[in-house]
């Protein structure tokens, strides 16, 4: 298959149905993921980047997640119409996700030996005693040392338990891996640690990735491309330097970039973004920031605004840009 | 790299992973010394509470005809004129020569009548527990797995109307259904298994309840937890993810209630006992507080307490089985009692 | 996202929710549950009609008539008559205000002394703490029908010692769940916060620990009610709470027993009253935790 179509996911639109009305977590993203690239999905908090990740593995929790439109292609086929049998064989397997909260992701009653066994028996046809070997080779690849191999994960730290989760999601070489804030729960020095293996790790085995996180030092460290969410859309959508060092961005994007410390620039104060995110149950009728936009006009009101290409592969969701075809 | 003969070694070399060791043993014995004060206990409140009954004993055992002067004969014999702390003391004295007494109307060692029929007791008992705990737990799991869907909300019904039903009085309709009208099973004794059906069924329907809605939220809490998520992503089957990772999860409330169950079927005896005509000690301990024959109760009291507290004390072993980390805190030097105490108080609740 | 569900879904109540505002949310949620309204509706009845029993009951409920002995039901007998001959329904009328009163009466007893025990416990802790649970643990060793069974034995029949006997054997279930719930309480921040500001133990029970913990005892309590009119009518049927001449639920079902065989009607519709009570009682209980607590749903 091409390179450019080993992910692509199309106008992807997921809601929750709950009692108390429709959140619309999703609405209308698109990227594409060549092979070995990574992707940083960038975003506050509430903007959907979870959903997304849940999304490609199609295991949006139903109910109240509802996907309602869009494709997700990956090596060419839909995700989203494959059977629930054909899904688990890639689940996995083929993509793999690594979770944001190490601490609740592993199962406490099981020894880390069956639980990253378990993957590897599901997709490979090992013997137990073979897994279990795989299983020993997955710790110390991750850093640990093959002997704690029959430890409960009470027994690990934060940081190591992490280490556990990236080696079952890396046990079967999956071609696509998901890692959802993979370092937010952790203390900032393992933090560093778990990134630089991360990295590593990539490099060795050759995984295309998606990482999400707010971490814009870390996207700069690891990603080729960068999506910025904002309120379940992606505003802003390019290659690494398109982001960093482009000329046009979307306001969003500044108010992010302008929320962080610059060592090499002596400012007093932190420039935050004024305003909260909107509420995802009643978004507003135009442009999701337009409440906390700077350069707002009158059209942000009424009229939601569309990718606007700027530079070949530099999209901008915003009217400042796309004036000519509002 | 690293053999499953190592993997194996390593398991003997870290002996906390082991199903049994010293530490869990010395975890054990100190529980068992802990009961000790707990059945003291038991037989002071019992001692002191039929002590306090009004109506003399000996007048009971003689009856009417009897003179003063006998009935203060037989006081003075059996000791009952003697200040309580005395009669205490004897009493826990005897009993740890295993003599409870003699019946005031049997004339037989209380031990002994009481032995005779522990074994059917107990025997119906787990019974009981068992059928409650089989129809209890898969209703609890599929309920909760299809949480909402119609199966959920007809077990649920169930379940409610389960635990409002007085467990006799289902006793009395089950007789005219299955003896009375259809013939099909015998209504007292306890003489084999087609005996015990009826019994059985009538207090293990009314457990299944309770244990159904434990199970279900027990359930429902740990299917939301986030390494339910991490199965499903590794590509396990909803039926695995459910038996292998959910329900292990979720065993400890279930157990804590199945212990309790048990306890509830120990004391519903008295009641089905009655329903069915079961000789077990239920029956035996009604009709001795009827007699008034007060060792045979304080006997009965004592044994069935002692049998509820052992299995608890089972329970929480279990717990340390099927959850690591409460193992380690028992067999840690912080031993302390907290998390179970949460883990019973949510059970209770 | 997750989050977003989470704030945007029905809104958490804030803490700081004005007592009368939080009363209003608790029974919006309430009658929303068709269950629950429905279990209240049936006890309200139920209390009504045994309010009024010697208006609604067609007979007295020792009025004995030989001549209808173990009469079928009716439209003269709605449930069939005994074998005195006395109205069955009547007699159900009349022994309701029995099994409601000890159901409530001995849940008050419970939920008072255990409830203080169970407070004094978790708010001190310490020696007080262990010494009361040492007692409940002691307590709780011996099943609660055998508890109440032997406190019966020895106060003798009668309906305060049923009522005494059921409510002291539900003791250690309510200081447990007390306990347990203050001591959860006394964790959170915001009591820690009242302390940091200098607020006195009783301002903090009152204000802080009472409110949060009375939710889960009021459920206990409300399903206690059903437990207890349970055990008070398997007391009156192995022949100990109620004695047989009085119309109480558990000893009509007693008194049945020797001729349920042919006449079943004898024990259907005491049993049925037992159970419809014990039912509402139940579905009240289930649906105020829902209501209480949202985030609990299930």
């Amino acid at each position: 298959m091409s390179e450019k179509n080993f992910l692509e996911v199309k106008d992807l639109t997921i809601h929750y149905e709950t009692d108390g009305g429709v959140v619309e977590a999703v609405n209308g993203v698109s990227f594409s993921l060549a092979q070995g690239e990574t992707l940083g999905l960038v975003g506050e908090t509430g903007a959907g980047k979870t959903t997304i990740a849940l999304g490609i593995m199609n295991l949006v929790p139903n109910p109240p997640g509802k996907i309602k439109a869009g494709e997700i292609v990956f090596e060419g086929e839909d995700l989203l119409k494959k059977k629930p049998k054909e899904m688990r064989r890639i689940r996995g397997d083929k993509i793999s996700m690594i979770f944001q909260d190490p601490m609740t992701a592993l199962n406490p009653v099981k020894t880390v030996a069956d639980q990253i066994s378990e993957v590897i028996r599901l997709h490979q046809k090992l013997s137990r005693a073979d897994a279990l070997r795989k299983a020993c080779e997955m710790l110390e690849l991750v850093g640990i040392s093959a002997e704690r191999i029959n430890d409960y994960p009470h027994q690990f730290s934060g940081g190591m338990k992490q280490r556990v989760v990236i080696a079952i999601a890396l046990a079967c070489n999956p071609s696509l891996l998901i890692a959802d804030e993979p370092t937010t729960a952790l203390d900032v020095t393992i933090q560093a640690q778990v990134i630089e293996m991360m990295g590593r790790l990539k490099e060795e085995l050759k995984t295309s990735m998606i990482l999400i996180t707010h971490d814009l030092g870390v996207v700069a460290e690891m990603c080729d491309k960068v999506a910025i969410m904002y309120a379940g859309e992606v505003v802003e959508y390019g290659a690494l330097e398109d982001i960093y060092e482009g000329e046009h961005h979307h306001p969003y994007t500044v108010g992010l970039f302008g929320a962080i410390p610059d060592l090499d620039k002596d400012t007093d104060r932190l420039t935050p973004i004024d305003g909260l995110m909107p509420d995802p149950m009643a978004l507003p009728q135009g442009c999701n920031f337009c409440p906390r936009c700077p350069h707002r006009r009158p059209e942000c009101e009424t009229l939601p605004p569309k990718p606007h290409e700027v530079s070949p592969g530099h999209t901008i969701r915003c009217h400042l840009f796309g004036k000519e075809e509002a | 790299m690293y053999t499953y003969s190592e993997g194996k070694e390593w398991a003997a070399r870290f002996p906390g992973c082991g199903p049994l060791n010293r530490a869990m043993l010395k975890y054990i014995g100190k529980r068992l010394l802990m009961l000790v004060p707990v059945i003291l206990g038991v037989t002071l409140i019992i001692f002191i509470m039929l002590a306090l009954t009004p109506g003399d004993p000996a007048r009971q055992i003689l009856g009417g005809e009897a003179t003063e002067e006998q009935v203060e004969e037989l006081r003075e014999e059996l000791g009952l004129n003697d200040p309580l702390p005395v009669r205490y003391v004897r009493y826990i004295w005897d009993m740890l020569h295993g003599d409870l007494g003699t019946s005031y109307s049997s004339k037989q060692p209380v031990t002994k009548e009481l032995l005779e029929r522990f074994p059917t007791t107990l025997l119906l008992s787990i019974l009981c527990t068992v059928v409650g705990a089989i129809i209890g737990i898969i209703f609890g799991i599929v309920s909760a797995v299809k949480q909402y869907t119609i199966f959920d909300n007809v077990s649920r019904v169930l379940a409610l109307a389960g635990i409002s039903i007085p467990s006799f009085w289902l006793g009395l309709m089950l007789i005219i259904v299955f003896s009375v009208n259809l013939k099909w099973l015998p209504s007292s004794g306890f003489y084999g298994p087609e005996y015990w059906i009826l019994p059985a069924i009538t207090v293990g329907l009314v457990q299944a309840a309770t244990v159904m809605r434990q199970t279900r939220s027990a359930m429902l809490d740990v299917v939301r937890q986030d390494y339910i998520r991490t199965a499903k992503a590794k590509g396990q089957t909803e039926l695995k993810v459910v038996m292998g990772h959910a329900l292990p999860n979720a065993l400890i409330p279930i157990i804590t209630v199945l212990g309790m169950q048990f306890g509830h079927g120990l004391g519903g005896a008295v009641i089905s006992e009655q329903i069915f005509a079961i000789p077990g000690i239920g029956k035996l301990m009604v009709d001795s507080i009827t007699a008034r024959d007060y060792p045979v109760v304080q006997g009965g009291v004592l044994m069935i307490a002692i049998s509820f507290t052992v299995v608890n004390l089972l329970v929480d072993i279990l717990y340390a089985f099927i959850d690591p980390r409460i193992k380690a805190l028992y067999v840690g030097k912080k031993a302390k009692s907290s998390k179970k105490e949460e883990v019973k108080g949510a059970a209770a609740s | 996202m997750k989050t977003a569900v989470k704030t945007g879904g029905a809104a958490a109540p804030a803490p700081a929710a004005k007592k009368k505002s939080q009363f209003q949310e608790v029974w919006g949620r309430f009658k929303k549950n068709h269950l629950a309204l429905f279990g209240m509706l049936l006890i309200l009845l139920m209390i009504l009609m045994v309010i009024f029993s010697p208006i609604i009951a067609p007979y007295g409920f020792d009025e004995q008539n030989y001549y209808e002995i173990f009469a079928s039901p009716s439209l003269q007998h709605l449930c069939g008559t005994d074998n005195l001959g006395r109205d069955v329904f009547s007699r159900l009328l009349y022994g309701g205000r029995v099994s409601l009163t000890i159901g409530i009466i001995s849940v008050g007893i419970g939920l008072l002394c255990g409830g203080l025990i169970g407070a004094l416990a978790g708010y001190y802790g310490g020696k007080l703490d262990n010494t009361l649970m040492r007692f409940i643990d002691i307590l709780m060793a011996i099943p609660s029908v055998i508890l109440a069974i032997s406190i019966c034995a020895a106060l003798g029949p009668g309906l305060v010692n049923t009522m005494i006997a059921v409510g002291v054997a539900s003791i250690p279930n309510y200081a447990r769940i007390l306990r347990s719930s203050i001591l959860s309480i006394k964790q959170q921040e915001y009591v820690e916060a009242a302390r940091a500001i200098g607020a006195s133990n009783s301002r903090i029970i009152s204000k802080h620990i009472v409110p949060n913990s009375l939710s889960g005892l009021i459920v206990q309590a409300s399903m206690g009610v059903g437990r207890a009119i349970i055990s008070a009518a398997s007391m009156s049927f192995i022949g100990l709470g109620i004695a047989p001449p009085n119309p109480e639920w558990g000893a009509m079902l007693s008194a049945g027993r020797t001729y349920f065989r042919d006449y079943p009607h004898m024990v259907l519709f005491p049993g049925i009253a037992i159970f419809l009570a014990v039912l509402s009682m139940n579905l009240i209980g289930d649906g105020l935790r829902d209501a209480l607590d949202p985030r609990l749903k299930r």
